[in-house]
C-alpha cells in the first residue's frame, strides 16, 4: 500500500514538473503558434543563471534571477530574431528556434564547460517533508508541485478572467482585427513569448538544483515539452496539466510493474511461453523513456486535436 | 636574434642530417573523439591526456629523432563523423588511430580500419581503442588489428564485488540498476554470473533508458522494495547522479556501486548523495603510494585538474603505445605488424602496478582501485568536500578475467 501511495505521489510531482516546463510552451506553441525548439534551452539557460546568481544573492535571488533573466532573453529573442521572420512562416520560425538551440548549448558550453556544475538545493530545503512507509518525502518536491499548481492557477485566471488575457487571446486569434481597435498586438506577443520564456526559466532554476544541471539537459528534454503540448491540446493549459499529470503518473506505473512484454503478449496468446521467456523477455519498465512518445502517437491517431483542445487546430 | 636562432636551426639540423639518422618524418597517430556535440564532454576529458604524454616523450628524442605527432579529429559524436574523420586521418598519412569515443563509435572506427586493411593489406592500420567498454570488441569482433585499453563490465563488477566481498561490505542481497544499453546488459549478466562465487543473490533487475529520464524515484521505490545490500549499476553521467539524489532524498540507506562516478564534475553535482558510493577505479593516487601522488601532481600541474575516470584511460593508451613505439628499430615508418606485436609484449609500469596487452584478445591488463567516496579521503575533488579512499588496489593478475570463447582472432 505504501509503495503505491509513494509511486502515485512521486508520478504526480513529476507530472507538475513536466507541466511547469511546459507550460510556457503552451502558451508559445500552443497559443501564439510559434514552433519554439529552442524551448528546452530556455529551461537549461533558467539553471545555469540561477546557479551563477546564487553565490551573489543567495537560492531564492537566483531562482528570481534565473526566471527574470530568461524572461529577457526570450523577450530579445522574440523582438530581435523571430519577430523578422514571422511573416516568412512556420518552417523559418522552426529552423530559427532549431538554430538558437544549438547556439545556447555551445554558449553554455563554452563558459560552465562540458560537465555537470555544482548546483543544488542548499542544505537549509533538504529536509523530509513527511515519510511513507520507510520513504521520506522530500520538501523540495513538494514545493515544485506546489510551484506548479500556482503556476497553473495563475496562467489559467490570468488568460480567462481579466482584461489582459482576453485580449491576448483575441490578439492569437485574430491579430488584425485587434490591432484595428488600437491594441499593440507586437507588444502583446513579445510579453507573451517572453512570459512564456520565464515560465521555463523558472522550471529550470528549480528543477536545475533537484536533479543536474549540464550542457545535456536541454537534450534531454527537448522533445518531451512538445509531447505534453501535443497531447494536452495546442493552446490548452488545462489540457497541458491533464498531459503531464498522465505521463508523470504513466511513467511512474510501468517501472513498479514487473512484467515483461513477452509475459503481456503471451497471455494474450500472440506468442508463444517459450519466445516470451528469451527473445521478448524485455521489462515493461525500460520502456519508461519512450511511453510519452507512444502515448502522443496514439493521441495523434484517435484525437488529433489533443485531450482538451479545440477543433481549431 | 633571429639570425643566430636560424645558425641554430641549421646546424641542429646539418648535425642530425651529419649523424646519419632517418629523416624526421613524424610518426602520425589520429586521435579520434567528440569534441563538438552532445559528447563533447568525452573529447574534452581526453584532450589534455594526449600531450601530457607525448611532449616528454617528444623532448627524449621521440622514436629515434622522429617525434610522435597526435592530430585531434572531432568526430562529433556520431558514427558519420567518425567515418568521415578516419578517411580524412588515412589521407593525411596516419595509420595509427586511437577511438576515444562511445561503443558505437568505436564500433564505427573498427568497422573502418578493418575495410581499409582489407583493402591494404600492406599498409595496414591499427586501432587502439581508449573507453569503449563494450564486452564485443575482446570478444567475437576481437582482431589482430585493434586493442582495448579499458575495462569490461564484468572486469568492473568482478573487481567491486572481489573487495567489497572481501571486506564485508557486499552482503547478501544484490540489485541490478541498469541503463537500458550493451554496457548495462553486460553488467547485470556479469552480477548475475558471479552470485555463486561472491556468495550472494541477485534480489531485483531493473533497466532504464539512457538519459531521457530525469525522475528516478520510481526506481528508487523499487529497489526499496526489494531490500537489497547492495545496488550495482554501470549508469553514468546525469543518470548516476540522478539516481544518486533520488536515492539520497528518499532516504534509501542502500550501497551504490559502480564505475563512473569519478566522472569530472559528478561529485560536485551529486553532492552529498554521493557519499559512501563505490567506484572501480583505473587510477587513485593514494592507492599508488608515492608514485601515484607523483603522478597525480605531475597532471595536476600540466593540466589544472587530478587523472580521474576515462583520463587514465586515455593516459594508458598514450604510455604503452609510446613505450611499444619507443621499442622498435630505427626506419623511416612504422612497421604496423611490429608494432602490434611490440604491444603485445609490452610490459609498462604504471604507478598502479603493472600493465601488460593480452595477445589472445587484446584486452589490456590492469590493475584496479575499488575506492568509496568519502569527506575525509587524501584528495577532495571538483573543489567538494568529498574524495575517493581507496579501499583495495587489486593487481592486473587480480582483476583479469578468462578470454571470451567467442573471440577467435586471425593472425596474418
Amino acid at each position: 500500500m505504501d509503495t503505491v501511495v509513494v509511486a502515485l505521489l512521486n508520478g504526480v510531482i513529476y507530472g507538475l514538473l513536466l507541466f511547469m516546463i511546459s507550460s510556457g510552451l503552451t502558451l508559445i506553441f500552443g497559443m501564439m503558434g510559434i514552433l519554439n525548439f529552442a524551448h528546452a534551452s530556455f529551461y537549461m539557460l533558467g539553471a545555469y543563471l540561477a546557479f551563477t546568481a546564487v553565490t551573489i544573492f543567495g537560492f531564492w535571488g537566483g531562482i528570481l534571477v534565473g526566471t527574470l533573466g530568461v524572461a529577457l532573453i526570450g523577450f530579445v529573442c522574440e523582438r530581435y530574431l523571430l519577430r523578422h521572420v514571422r511573416s516568412f512562416g512556420h518552417v523559418q520560425e522552426l529552423l530559427l528556434t532549431f538554430g538558437l538551440f544549438f547556439a545556447f548549448e555551445e554558449l553554455v558550453k563554452l563558459f560552465y564547460g562540458p560537465y555537470a556544475v555544482a548546483y543544488s538545493v542548499p542544505e537549509s530545503l533538504r529536509f523530509a517533508a513527511f515519510t511513507i512507509g520507510d520513504a521520506s518525502y522530500p520538501f523540495f518536491r513538494v514545493l515544485i508541485g506546489a510551484t506548479a499548481i500556482v503556476m497553473f492557477a495563475a496562467i489559467f485566471c490570468l488568460l480567462r478572467f481579466t482584461r489582459i488575457g482576453l485580449v491576448v487571446r483575441a490578439a492569437v486569434l485574430n491579430p488584425d482585427m485587434v490591432r484595428a481597435l488600437g491594441y499593440n498586438v507586437s507588444a502583446i506577443f513579445s510579453a507573451m513569448f517572453a512570459v512564456g520564456a520565464g515560465l521555463a526559466g523558472l522550471a529550470g532554476a528549480m528543477g536545475g538544483a533537484y536533479y543536474t544541471t549540464s550542457p545535456n539537459m536541454a537534450t534531454e528534454l527537448g522533445v518531451i515539452v512538445f509531447v505534453v503540448v501535443v497531447v494536452g491540446g495546442l493552446g490548452s493549459v488545462g489540457g497541458a496539466l491533464i498531459a503531464s499529470l498522465l505521463i508523470g503518473i504513466l511513467v511512474n506505473a510501468v517501472v513498479y510493474l514487473d512484467v515483461t512484454f513477452g509475459q503481456i503478449l503471451a497471455t494474450i496468446g500472440l506468442v508463444s511461453q517459450k519466445t516470451a521467456s528469451d527473445l521478448l523477455a524485455v521489462p515493461l519498465s525500460s520502456t519508461a523513456g519512450v511511453l510519452p512518445f507512444l502515448l502522443m502517437l496514439l493521441v495523434l491517431m484517435f484525437r488529433p486535436q489533443g485531450i482538451a483542445g479545440d477543433d481549431r487546430a | 636574434m633571429k639570425s643566430i636562432r636560424l645558425f641554430a636551426l641549421a646546424a641542429v639540423s646539418a648535425l642530425a642530417l651529419g649523424a646519419g639518422a632517418a629523416k624526421a618524418d613524424p610518426v602520425k597517430v589520429a586521435y579520434l573523439t567528440p569534441k563538438t556535440g552532445p559528447l563533447a564532454f568525452i573529447g574534452a576529458m581526453y584532450e589534455p591526456t594526449v600531450d601530457f604524454v607525448a611532449k616528454p616523450f617528444n623532448a627524449a628524442g621521440g622514436w629515434n629523432g622522429n617525434p610522435l605527432q597526435v592530430t585531434i579529429y572531432d568526430d562529433a559524436g556520431t558514427t558519420q563523423g567518425a567515418a568521415d574523420r578516419f578517411k580524412q586521418a588515412i589521407a593525411d598519412g596516419a595509420r595509427i588511430f586511437i577511438g576515444a569515443g562511445t561503443s558505437p563509435l568505436a564500433s564505427q572506427n573498427l568497422a573502418d580500419v578493418q575495410r581499409w586493411n582489407q583493402r591494404n593489406p600492406d599498409d595496414p592500420a591499427v586501432l587502439l581503442i581508449v573507453g569503449a567498454e563494450g564486452l564485443n570488441f575482446t570478444g567475437k569482433d576481437c582482431n589482430y588489428y585493434s586493442f582495448r585499453f579499458t575495462t569490461t563490465p564484468y572486469i568492473r563488477q568482478n573487481a567491486l564485488a572481489k573487495v567489497m566481498k572481501d571486506k564485508g561490505m557486499l552482503g547478501e542481497r544484490i540489485y541490478s540498476l541498469q541503463p537500458d544499453y550493451t554496457m548495462g546488459r553486460e553488467m547485470e549478466a556479469a552480477s548475475d554470473e558471479n552470485a555463486k562465487t561472491y556468495g550472494y543473490e541477485v534480489v531485483g533487475k531493473a533497466r532504464h533508458d539512457v538519459f531521457k529520464i530525469r525522475d528516478f524515484s520510481p526506481f528508487i521505490e523499487k529497489v526499496r522494495a526489494a531490500k537489497p545490500d547492495t545496488v550495482f549499476t554501470a549508469s553514468s553521467g546525469s543518470d548516476l547522479l540522478l539516481i544518486l539524489q533520488a536515492a539520497s532524498a528518499s532516504g534509501l540507506k542502500t550501497k551504490f556501486a559502480g564505475m563512473f562516478l569519478d566522472e569530472p564534475g559528478n561529485l560536485a553535482s551529486a553532492g552529498a548523495a554521493a557519499l559512501g558510493g563505490y567506484s572501480a577505479q583505473i587510477f587513485n593516487a593514494e592507492a599508488g603510494g608515492e608514485a601515484g601522488e607523483a603522478y597525480r601532481a605531475a597532471f595536476n600541474t600540466a593540466t589544472g585538474r587530478d587523472p580521474v575516470a576515462f583520463m587514465s584511460n586515455g593516459l594508458i593508451t598514450m604510455t604503452m603505445l609510446t613505450s611499444a613505439v619507443k621499442s622498435l628499430p630505427a626506419g623511416s615508418k612504422i612497421n604496423i605488424k611490429q608494432l602490434i606485436t611490440a604491444l603485445e609484449n609490452n610490459k609498462v609500469e604504471w604507478p598502479m602496478g603493472t600493465l601488460s596487452m593480452r595477445a589472445q584478445d587484446h584486452q589490456l591488463q590492469l590493475p584496479l582501485v575499488v575506492s568509496i567516496v568519502l569527506k575525509d579521503a587524501k584528495h577532495k575533488l571538483d573543489g567538494t568536500d568529498m574524495g575517493f579512499q581507496p579501499v583495495k588496489l587489486l593487481s592486473a593478475e587480480e582483476t583479469s578475467v578468462p578470454v571470451s570463447a567467442e573471440c577467435k582472432m586471425v593472425r596474418p
